[in-house]
């Protein structure tokens, strides 16, 4: 019964991973890329780790991917041309896939897995708990400091941003990627 | 009901002070009138002047807490204390200049607090997760103090670039705890010393990889070549005590934990990494210092010159000796006064709207400030090793270190590119004794930033002339 479900869960991430990869269109690949992820959730609630099933959910699936979206959203005036990534030849592409493949395969065979038959200890979200509140104590104080951090930086620089409209890198880019679209447009 | 842990409040003590102040004057700012952020600035230096009151009366203590993750010992101490010197004078280097380029807001003095707490941590941490997330608190912080002079787009550049290579530096160090952590079962550098000795096979080469992967991680914000392609572009773009402070007390807490993680964590690999840190060590003296000598950007020279003295300060691990150590802790804190004292004479003729720092607007600096001038060369020359500064008595003991460690090579290495960096030096040091270029640039002499440069000033003298208690200190 396990294993059914655990394949029909892994053919969706495969699946779905490569539509990432062949989607023509950016925003339909990083909505393939959103089932991808929620799929990789199912497959930890397979593996009974439901704590880091649901964060995947919140993390991946709630938080990454919109920002993926935004900045598609933010940045989609600029591409009027194919994507330079498609550019190239497939079976190149294709080759170093494999190449990785054989890589992965190879030396996930070769290691000698310490497996157990017995239950992990710290699997479920009381267990995690009670660890973050006690070996790792300072960790995960110290993450509440880093993202407090974070959050003043981001205020700061995107205040700052606001209330000085003076020229930015952004803007310059932006004016010389102009300059060189009409030069371009202009040439026969 | 959990129970917490027991913790050692003594050890924490410094880290209270720092943290808790910052968190209080992000508050307190808020009060603070848009036109008096000094006194943010101030109140910042209060509390790193507290911290450092902390560290020196905790001088003898030695113990650790949160289960072994957090440790305090004289070296830790030391290398803690030139850090929060470096943010002092930082600070005290910045207060006028700020609001001289209008970029004066409350944030960079509570940025400033929490980047030297993350030093503090990165310096007393014995595991890698606590590692690595110090690491990231000093860098996110760093990250936008580069650019904070925002509008500027040198400074945006700075930042960005900083930003994109400092992450991409990270992975790396995430991948090497993550192998670690695989071939070993802990994070904790003692645990992983300890099961050292049974590795075999796969895991001994996991083992190694990590550690390899993470001297990349640290490597990079010590600014060790091959990684230290950032660093002319961040000190140039990054407002001036931005750079400075960058430049001194990040390193030294860099080069605090990569000795932890080389000398306590993985002692017993030191036949595989003591040959390779050798080599880096070689080519970071070799590219800083040439590097140097080519540059016309006062700012970018001093930046080559800092990725030359962080070749210097890789032989402290590689002697792996108590005379490494020393050394090391010497270095950092005479390297700190002179590179702050380079930068303050900097600070003091940069006007608003400056955007290249050339050469010839130190022509005739002596003829115009013969205070200036003098701060300039005794800085200079101390970063040259010249007698009687402290960089003489430093680059000495740590010359000293290597050669007892066995290196005869990089102690000529080490005084070949000593040589050459005596010549970008003295370079700089005829043009502000020869005759003026350029119209004269304006001038700054408030008495923080005058205030700060004396200090740096006087500690290259004092260490010069008086090593010995510092070395005892350690």
């Amino acid at each position: 019964m396990v294993t059914v479900i655990f394949i029909a869960i892994a053919s969706l991430i495969i699946a779905s991973a490569v539509l990432v990869v062949i989607s023509r269109e950016i925003v339909r690949a990083a909505l393939w890329l959103i089932a991808t992820f929620f799929a990789v959730g199912a497959l930890y609630l397979l593996l009974e780790a439901e704590f880091i099933g649901v964060a995947q959910v919140l993390v991946y699936v709630g938080a990454v991917s919109i920002l993926i979206l935004f900045a598609i959203m933010l940045t989609r005036q600029h591409e009027r041309h194919e994507p330079a990534w498609r550019a190239g030849p497939w079976w190149i592409a294709l080759a170093g896939v494999i190449g990785l493949a054989a890589v992965l395969i190879t030396t996930i065979g070769a290691v000698p897995w310490r497996l157990t038959d017995d239950d992990l200890p710290v699997s479920r979200a009381p267990q995690l708990g009670t660890a973050l509140m006690r070996e790792y104590l300072l960790p995960f104080q110290l993450a509440a400091i880093v993202l407090l951090v974070a959050l003043i930086g981001a205020v700061v620089i995107a205040m700052e941003e606001r209330r000085r409209r003076t020229p930015t890198l952004a803007d310059d880019i932006a004016a010389q990627r102009g300059a060189a679209d009409r030069a371009e447009d202009g040439t026969p | 009901m959990i129970t917490l842990p027991v913790i050692d409040w003594t050890i924490v003590a410094q880290l209270l002070v720092v943290f808790g102040g910052a968190t209080v004057l992000l508050l307190l700012d808020l009060a603070i009138p848009a036109g008096r952020k000094q006194v943010t600035a101030y109140l910042a230096l209060l509390v790193v002047l507290g911290a450092a009151a902390v560290g020196v009366m905790h001088a003898g203590v030695s113990g650790a807490t949160f289960g072994g993750t957090l440790r305090l010992d004289p070296f830790r101490t030391a290398v803690g204390l030139v850090c929060l010197a470096a943010a002092a004078l930082s600070i005290l280097l910045a207060v006028t200049f700020l609001g001289r380029h209008q970029i004066e807001r409350g944030e960079f003095a509570v940025l400033v607090l929490f980047g030297v707490g993350g030093m503090l941590l990165l310096v007393q941490a014995a595991d890698l997760v606590v590692m690595f997330l110090s690491l990231a608190l000093l860098s996110i912080t760093l990250y936008v103090l580069a650019g904070f002079a925002l509008p500027e787009p040198r400074s945006e550049e700075a930042a960005l670039k900083y930003l994109l290579t400092g992450a991409f530096a990270t992975g790396f160090l995430v991948f090497g705890i993550a192998l670690i952590y695989g071939a070993t079962g802990s994070t904790t550098l003692a645990t992983i010393a300890a099961a050292g000795p049974g590795l075999t096979g796969e895991y001994r080469l996991y083992a190694a990889a990590g550690l390899l992967l993470l001297v990349v991680g640290l490597g990079y914000k010590a600014s060790l070549v091959p990684f230290h392609m950032w660093t002319p572009d961040v000190y140039d773009g990054a407002p001036t005590p931005v750079a400075a402070f960058m430049s001194v007390a990040s390193k030294a807490a860099v080069l605090a934990a990569l000795t932890h993680v080389l000398l306590v964590g993985f002692g017993e690999l030191r036949a595989l990494w003591a040959p390779i840190l050798a080599v880096v060590a070689a080519a970071t003296l070799l590219v800083g210092n040439i590097g140097a000598l080519v540059q016309q950007n006062v700012k970018r020279m001093l930046a080559y010159s800092s990725i030359g003295q962080a070749g210097f300060l890789l032989f402290g691990p590689i002697a792996a000796s108590d005379r490494g150590i020393d050394a090391l802790v010497f270095y950092l804190a005479g390297y700190t006064a002179a590179n702050l004292a380079a930068f303050a004479v900097l600070i003091a003729l940069e006007a608003r709207g400056e955007t290249e720092w050339s050469m010839a607007r130190l022509s005739g600096l002596w003829q115009r400030s013969p205070g200036l001038t003098l701060a300039l060369a005794l800085a200079l020359l101390s970063l040259a090793g010249v007698p009687p500064t402290a960089g003489f008595i430093a680059k000495f003991a740590m010359l000293d270190a290597v050669w007892q460690a066995g290196y005869p090579a990089l102690v000529v290495l080490g005084v070949v590119t000593s040589a050459i960096a005596a010549a970008y030096y003295l370079r700089v040091l005829l043009r502000a004794a020869g005759p003026a270029e350029t119209d004269a640039p304006p001038m700054f002499g408030d008495w923080p930033l005058r205030l700060g440069m004396a200090l740096a000033a006087l500690a290259i003298v004092v260490l010069g002339l008086a090593p010995g208690w510092l070395l005892s200190f350690s």
